[in-house]
């Protein structure tokens, strides 16, 4: 064998630094181009949204799908004399548009409450469904179905589950004198567990009309999108949305711990208080309405932070914009690639569970656990 | 001007969230209103509405009421070729698709905008949010469970013949059946007169599913009713859960066991069930259709009342179910049931092992 075969030489490194180079290369490109990623986001979530309007199992060709698109979205009349046929404008306005803007604000909603909720508990390893915000969401809601409540009651059962899952997490944790690491964690595992086993009993509870909601309900699922739903999900959101974004400069301080955070003028209970419930109302709607649509929460965060750092004046929307193109994306899959109603959350697991295993073994661990 | 750019450098951010509420914007907008259809006709249908039928009618698009088409129609050719490919329904009726050997049904995406797809004159049997598309989606089953199951099937046979134009064809199928129930029911009557034991002895019956699955439980099986003078022991019970249902039942010993679902060969194989006296006297038996069921059987419920009294008075009443069942098919379809077909309807196969069940085999 050649002497050089034997002894290759270390392209290894060689690749990391150019790799290295050009990460650095990017993150100045991004510090001094600061309005580049919210405007590369913002035309990547407005241009996947008119793209899943335009495509579906309807025969239709994209032109006219476009145009109808443009007729609905533009303040004045276009065309001047539209011609196309009603089921096509039906299709069009009374399908595609509720199920694009229902899966984009529900991903939002996840990818917003999950940035917030590692934030305020310095972890990266929370989200809404681990530290069980969203099974708290889910028997709420499972309680008012038993009880035949629909609409508003839903959302504000569902709300009032998530809260109490929240607090409960959050006290137990307190508890054990273990609020910021592994014993959060554990809390949400225990708590969550509690809520799912009040699912379960409802489940077995329920006449086969309920069951059947229950079921359809915990899976997560886009389906069943309306106007209504939509404009359901969408208020609780823009309103705790809303909040989230004023407060998230203050989410960074928090991150230096509560001593210093509280050095530095912040109410640390006052704050923790106001975005559990921000976080709580934003996922029980988004529970209420489609289900529990897990993963979502955990996994887009990360990516968020690669994209815009830790800086939560940028990671909160940046990881809102990513969690609506990520579970519009996957709608669009199973709505048009999949032609079946393939449980969205059923899909996000798929998908957030390798992502995360995947990160898990790339940081080895590292900054994921403070205990 | 600093000032001026940091706000510009933050309120960029909110970019993404303004334009998904300017789309969402788009959700007031008002609807198309689907105009009446030029051709067509109007029913009333089980709910009292008024729906217009598009001409010409295409067909139905029946989701799980494949079953209610073919039996209270008598049309198969009124079957859409789609969206009718349900594997156990297929497996139910293959004595349907024997009478009718070209219906031949493929599948076909239900997903809303794929039946939107589809030509106006079909008729969707279970797809009711279609009708925000000026579609006919009429409802042919009333609402709730009525008390008599009878005025259920009746109703199904009115609408389902009217969507296909065809009301006289539906009249004439309730007549038959109720002429045919009722010489069933007077055959047994005259054949049992001063016959029965008294009360004190009669025999004791439960209906129960899923035997040899993981869901045992009760299922209130009508056959009190019957005039076949049978106590139903699990009347009025509802289940409670599969080792619950499986306590009572083997506390209630009942003398004959119906089973709705699971076949009879493995259920008096299971040892859980070998201290009944049912089993002990092999009198456990799968149902042929459902007396009292979900599907509301049209064909086969004359039928399986001659069913259940042959196999609870076996020394009092002739076999005579194969030539009643032989003759509604010849009356209703104009089809010769064979042997082959018979013991298959029967599910001879399914009760091999069941005692007295012989007397439905060929030579009897």
């Amino acid at each position: 064998m050649p002497q050089a075969f034997q002894n290759p030489p270390p392209y290894g490194p060689r690749l990391k630094i150019v790799f290295l180079n050009s990460l650095s290369a990017v993150r100045e490109f991004r510090s001094s181009h600061q309005w580049f990623m919210p405007v590369l986001l913002t035309l990547a979530l407005m241009v996947t949204m008119v793209c899943s309007l335009l495509i579906g199992a309807y025969p239709m060709s994209f032109w006219r799908a476009g145009d109808i698109t443009l007729s609905l979205t533009l303040p004045w009349a276009w065309p001047e004399e539209a011609t196309w046929p009603l089921m096509e404008l039906a299709v069009i306005q009374m399908i595609r548009l509720p199920r694009v803007l229902l899966a984009t604000v529900a991903g939002m909603a996840l990818g917003l409450s999950g940035a917030a909720l590692q934030g305020l508990m310095r972890n990266p390893l929370v989200g809404p469904d681990l530290v069980g915000v969203s099974s708290g969401a889910a028997l709420g809601g499972v309680f008012a179905i038993m009880f035949y409540w629909t609409g508003a009651a839903v959302v504000a059962m569902a709300f009032l589950g998530g809260l109490l899952a929240l607090g409960g997490t959050f006290g137990l944790a307190k508890l054990a004198r273990s609020a910021d690491g592994i014993g959060l964690i554990l809390s949400g595992i225990f708590v969550g567990a509690f809520c799912v086993s009040g699912v379960c009993l409802g489940l077995f509870l329920a006449d086969d009309h309920q069951m059947s909601q229950i079921v359809h309900w915990i899976m997560g699922y886009l389906n069943e999108a309306s106007p209504e739903t939509v404009w359901l999900l969408t208020g609780p959101t823009i309103f705790g949305g809303s909040v989230l974004m004023l407060l998230r400069w203050r989410l960074n301080l928090l991150s230096l711990g509560d001593v210093d955070a509280f050095s530095m003028g912040i109410r640390v209970r006052s704050l923790r208080l106001v975005i559990i419930a921000m976080v709580s109302l934003i996922v029980a709607a988004q529970v209420s309405v489609s289900g529990v649509i897990g993963w979502v929460g955990l996994v887009v965060p990360h990516c968020a932070r690669t994209l815009v750092g830790p800086d939560h004046r940028r990671l909160l929307p940046a990881s809102a914009v990513l969690g609506g193109l990520f579970v519009l994306l996957i709608d669009d899959f199973s709505r048009v690639v999949l032609r079946s109603d393939v449980a969205t959350g059923t899909l996000t697991a798929l998908i957030g569970t390798p992502f995360i295993c995947f990160l898990f073994w790339r940081k080895r661990n590292k900054g994921w656990i403070h205990d | 001007m600093i000032f001026i750019h940091r706000l510009l450098r933050e309120l960029i951010w909110f970019g993404p969230f303004a334009g998904v509420f300017f789309l969402a914007l788009a959700l007031f907008r008002q609807g198309p209103i689907f105009p009446k259809p030029g051709q067509a006709r109007t029913i009333i249908d089980a709910a009292g509405e008024n729906v217009a039928i598009t001409q010409p009618f295409q067909g139905f698009i029946p989701g799980w009421h494949l079953f209610d088409v073919l039996q209270k129609t008598h049309r198969p050719e009124a079957l859409a070729k789609v969206g009718v490919n349900h594997g156990w329904l297929t497996e139910r009726l293959s004595v349907l698709y024997w009478v009718y050997p070209g219906l031949n049904p493929g599948a076909f995406s239900d997903d809303l905008e794929s039946i939107l797809a589809h030509d106006r004159g079909y008729v969707y049997l279970a797809r009711p949010e279609v009708k925000r598309f000026g579609l006919a989606a009429p409802t042919i089953m009333p609402s709730g469970r009525p008390p008599d199951a009878e005025d259920t099937m009746f109703t199904m046979v009115r609408v389902l013949n009217d969507i296909a134009d065809q009301s006289g064809q539906g009249q004439f199928i309730i007549e038959s059946f109720k002429l045919e129930k009722a010489l069933v029911e007077a055959g047994v009557e005259i054949e049992l007169t001063g016959v029965l034991p008294p009360p004190e002895r009669r025999p004791r019956t439960l209906a129960m599913v899923c035997p040899d699955g993981e869901w045992t439980r009760l299922w209130g099986s009508g056959m009190a009713d019957l005039k076949l003078g049978l106590t139903d022991i699990s009347d009025g019970m509802s289940a409670a859960g599969r080792e619950s249902d499986a306590e009572r039942i083997l506390y209630m010993n009942p003398d004959f066991i119906i089973l709705r679902v699971g076949t009879a060969e493995v259920f008096l194989r299971d040892p859980r069930w070998q201290g009944l006296e049912a089993v002990r006297r092999r009198r456990v038996y799968s149902n042929i259709t459902d007396l009292n069921g979900y599907t509301y059987d049209l064909d086969n419920i004359p039928g399986a009342y001659r069913w259940l009294a042959e196999l609870v008075y076996p020394d009092l009443l002739q076999p005579r179910l194969r030539g009643i069942l032989r003759a509604h098919y010849l009356n209703s379809y104009q089809f010769y049931l064979n042997d082959f077909y018979l013991d298959y309807l029967l599910q001879l196969d399914l009760n091999g092992g069941s005692s007295g069940y012989n007397r439905f085999e060929r030579h009897s």
